[in-house]
């Protein structure tokens, strides 16, 4: 895994002040508030519909605030748009790829799109397939991958021009239990060597293993923040899980079988 | 008890049997129905509404002045070669549209894994499926068949207007029994995804089989100037039963013909035909679908190209590198393939004409690469600039969206430039242009590519790749329409400049000013 350049840590690696986005009238995402340092996992767990998707996509550029803004190492991503995405990676759940290129050919384009110079792209792209065990698959066309060996190419693609902040909604999603592995153990590394990552997840085992802290969001709005010790010691549970459903308001309706 | 209940409530259940060819053909006709808004149902009906009154209006306004002409006798012998030749260029245009349909329509994945996993037999769902074949080769002919069928009936003469539709259904079901038969021969041989490829070509050749038949003699250079007409009139007034070494009327090549005059034996037997080879078709070919549909669901890889070297990768930066991934794109496209091939196939007897015509036919020569550069240009350009298939990946990178945009606009236009350089080249080679013409004529194919370029990028139609050419992704009429002046103008102008006629300004004026109106029109991507 690639360190991403130390910078001074002063500077939040993300800020959010006070975000709103509404749609047709309905808020989806209403005065968030909330920030990340660099060497830090930071996990954005919530219900279906509490606006987690909706908060990466204003971070990474693709939907515009109603209000509110967002600072990736300092510069706004509003305002100075280009700086901040220098740093930024953003992996969606659904693999950005072209189903005609190979491997090689969408890496290249992407160091491409960030700028890299090629002759260092390239060494770097390699050592990306390698690692993820795409080497051997790099003149087939990616519309022949797996929904894994997609969601490990868009990682590499995410990784290739070391980012700073890595925006990750449902990293592992169709991932095998090796490749998840991989993934995961990248991410800590990542982290460990200083960069930053958001990601969201409904596997509520990864955030409490892997984050340093975990933002609960519902209906737009933080609900809470803190270490998974923190929250379990709020909430007086026992698991993430329970602390989750707590804090969410969620009941889990009980369910009868019947057997026929 | 609750199994009992269900079987007592299904038996009061009317209509087909459930899993059944009509069952599932009437849900797939209502879910269609359903998929229209009430406004477009209500222009169904009244269209149908307006359509029979038309009809029975100008037959009854018609009786008494036609009553007495014999418009229903039998087909006349020297009316039976043009019949047979006009039902062989509908022939083709089914074939065409069957064949680029079979592939989707079989294969599209939709509902059919819900469908090939359930009761229901295998059998049942390609007959449903070969019927919607069958419904899209019918519909290009249609244009031409129900307006003749209408005319037919208004003047009374139904044996023209009941027969036509009935050799119309007859060759759709032919049709589509020939799509099949090549679609799954072709997935059999070579697989589902260079089936797409093939059957592409295949499609875009069979609608071009007319025209490429009446350019035969410009390939074969047995004409001589002045001659055409009137060998082309000779050989088809002499394609009569009869006539020539042409069969007499009975023989089964005019069979086609006097059917869609509704003689009972020919019509029986077209008829008896066409549901045969359909039903056979459908029988035979059941175990061949399921197959593709079994390697349409399976990881498709393992495709390799050559063109990566095994050893170290090698990179390009920057605007290289979009090039490189829109050209890659572009170069595995195949429908884009089978659009280019089609315009090549009308050019190359262009060229041939051009090169042994006259002045007129010269002339011809730089205005069609003009104007077939251009059109290439927007269909190129439409891919590169409308047909980004991962919009969000642009967006969250630093790349300032202007030069991502020029360096689409560049990819589309400079392999048509170089195309059209390339063509100019020749014709000036071979005589057919002259100097001065020919560079008058580049800045003309620089305008004509670049400003069609422009044109798609001023207004964006996003849409995903595989859509990028279905018909319900077209622009906007305005679009067309200024596309239309703009590549007419330029085309025009070219045709101009080898007589060196004045009006050739006041044709690029109007290119200009279409350019101009587009600009002015211009929309940012909204994605």
């Amino acid at each position: 895994m690639s360190a991403p350049t130390p910078t001074t840590s002063e500077i939040a690696a993300l800020e959010l002040r006070g975000l709103h986005k509404s749609f047709a009238g309905r808020a989806a995402v209403s005065g968030l508030s909330l920030s990340v340092r660099p060497g830090e996992l930071y996990a954005l767990l919530g219900p279906n519909g509490a606006g987690k998707t909706t908060t990466i996509r204003m971070i990474a550029g693709l939907t515009k605030p109603d209000s509110g803004e967002a600072f990736i190492y300092g510069h706004s991503v509003q305002h100075d748009a280009q700086a901040a995405k220098q740093v930024l990676a953003y992996l969606p759940d659904d693999p950005l790829l072209y189903g005609k290129l190979s491997a090689p050919e969408y890496l290249e384009f992407v160091a491409g799109l960030w700028g890299m110079d090629a002759a260092q792209a390239a060494p770097e792209a390699e050592r990306l397939l390698k690692w993820l065990n795409l080497w051997d698959h790099r003149t087939e066309r990616v519309e022949g991958f797996s929904r894994g060996m997609k969601q490990k190419l868009a990682m590499a693609g995410a990784l290739i021009h070391r980012p700073r902040l890595l925006l990750l909604d449902e990293p592992l999603t169709g991932l095998d239990a090796a490749a998840s592995r991989q993934v995961k153990d990248a991410l800590r590394q990542y982290v460990d060597d200083g960069g930053a990552v958001v990601l969201t997840t409904h596997i509520l085992e990864v955030a409490e293993r892997m984050a340093e802290r975990i933002g609960i969001i519902g209906g737009g709005q933080l609900i809470a923040e803190g270490t998974p010790e923190e929250l379990l010691e709020r909430t007086e549970t026992h698991t993430l899980e329970d602390a989750f459903l707590s804090l969410t308001g969620l009941d889990v309706p009980h369910t009868e079988v019947e057997v026929l | 008890m609750r199994t009992e209940a269900v079987k007592s409530s299904a038996s009061r259940v009317r209509g087909p049997k459930p899993g059944s060819l009509p069952w599932l053909l009437k849900k797939q006709l209502l879910w269609q129905w359903q998929a229209l808004t009430g406004g477009q149902r209500k222009g169904v009906y009244i269209a149908l509404a307006v359509l029979i009154l038309a009809v029975l209006g100008g037959y009854f306004a018609l009786r008494s002045l036609l009553a007495d002409l014999p418009l229903n006798a039998p087909l006349p012998d020297l009316a039976l070669g043009p019949v047979l030749l006009a039902q062989a260029f509908l022939l083709t245009l089914m074939l065409s549209a069957a064949v680029r349909a079979s592939l989707v329509t079989l294969f599209t994945r939709g509902d059919l894994d819900l469908l090939l996993q359930s009761p229901i037999p295998p059998r049942v769902v390609l007959a449903s499926r070969a019927l919607g074949v069958a419904l899209s080769a019918a519909l290009p002919a249609g244009l031409l068949v129900v307006p003749l069928t209408l005319a037919l009936l208004v003047l009374g003469v139904w044996r023209g207007g009941v027969g036509l539709p009935l050799w119309w259904l007859s060759a759709s079901l032919l049709a589509s029994s020939a799509g099949l038969w090549l679609t799954l021969g072709l997935v059999r041989v070579l697989g589902v995804r260079r089936t797409r490829t093939v059957s592409a070509v295949l499609g875009a050749l069979f609608g071009a089989g007319i025209f490429l038949g009446t350019q035969w003699a410009n390939f074969s250079g047995g004409r001589g100037r002045g001659q055409q007409p009137s060998a082309v009139f000779e050989a088809l007034s002499s394609f009569a039963p009869g006539r020539g070494n042409w069969p007499d009327r009975e023989a089964w090549l005019w069979l086609p013909a006097r059917a869609a005059w509704l003689e009972p034996l020919p019509a029986l037997l077209l008829v008896l035909l066409s549901v045969s080879v359909f039903a056979v078709s459908v029988l035979a070919l059941t175990r061949q679908f399921v197959n593709g549909a079994q390697e349409v669901a399976a990881p498709e890889g393992r495709v390799r190209h050559s063109r990566t070297p095994p050893g170290k990768l090698r990179f390009a930066s920057g605007s290289r590198a979009t090039l490189l991934k829109e050209w890659r794109l572009i170069g595995r496209d195949p429908e884009l393939l089978s659009r280019t091939l089609l315009q090549l196939v009308y050019l190359l007897p262009l060229l041939f004409s051009v090169t042994r015509g006259g002045g007129g036919l010269r002339a011809a020569g730089g205005t069609g690469v003009i104007l077939l550069t251009a059109s290439l240009t927007a269909a190129l350009a439409h891919l590169t600039l409308n047909a980004e298939d991962a919009p969000d990946l642009l967006i969250s990178a630093p790349r300032s969206p202007a030069a991502l945009r020029r360096d689409k606009w560049l990819a589309a236009v400079i392999p048509t430039v170089l195309l059209g350089l390339v063509a100019l080249t020749v014709l000036a080679l071979r005589g057919a242009l002259g100097t001065s013409h020919t560079f008058f004529l580049l800045p003309l194919l620089l305008l004509g590519t670049g400003g069609t370029a422009l044109m798609v990028l001023w207004q964006p139609l996003p849409v995903r790749r595989a859509d990028a050419f279905k018909r319900s992704q077209r622009a906007p009429l305005i679009n067309t329409v200024l596309t239309l002046l703009f590549q007419g103008g330029l085309s025009a102008t070219a045709f101009a400049a080898s007589s060196g006629a004045v009006w050739g300004l006041a044709t690029l004026g109007l290119a200009v000013l279409a350019l101009a109106v587009a600009y002015a029109l211009r929309r940012s991507d909204v994605r």
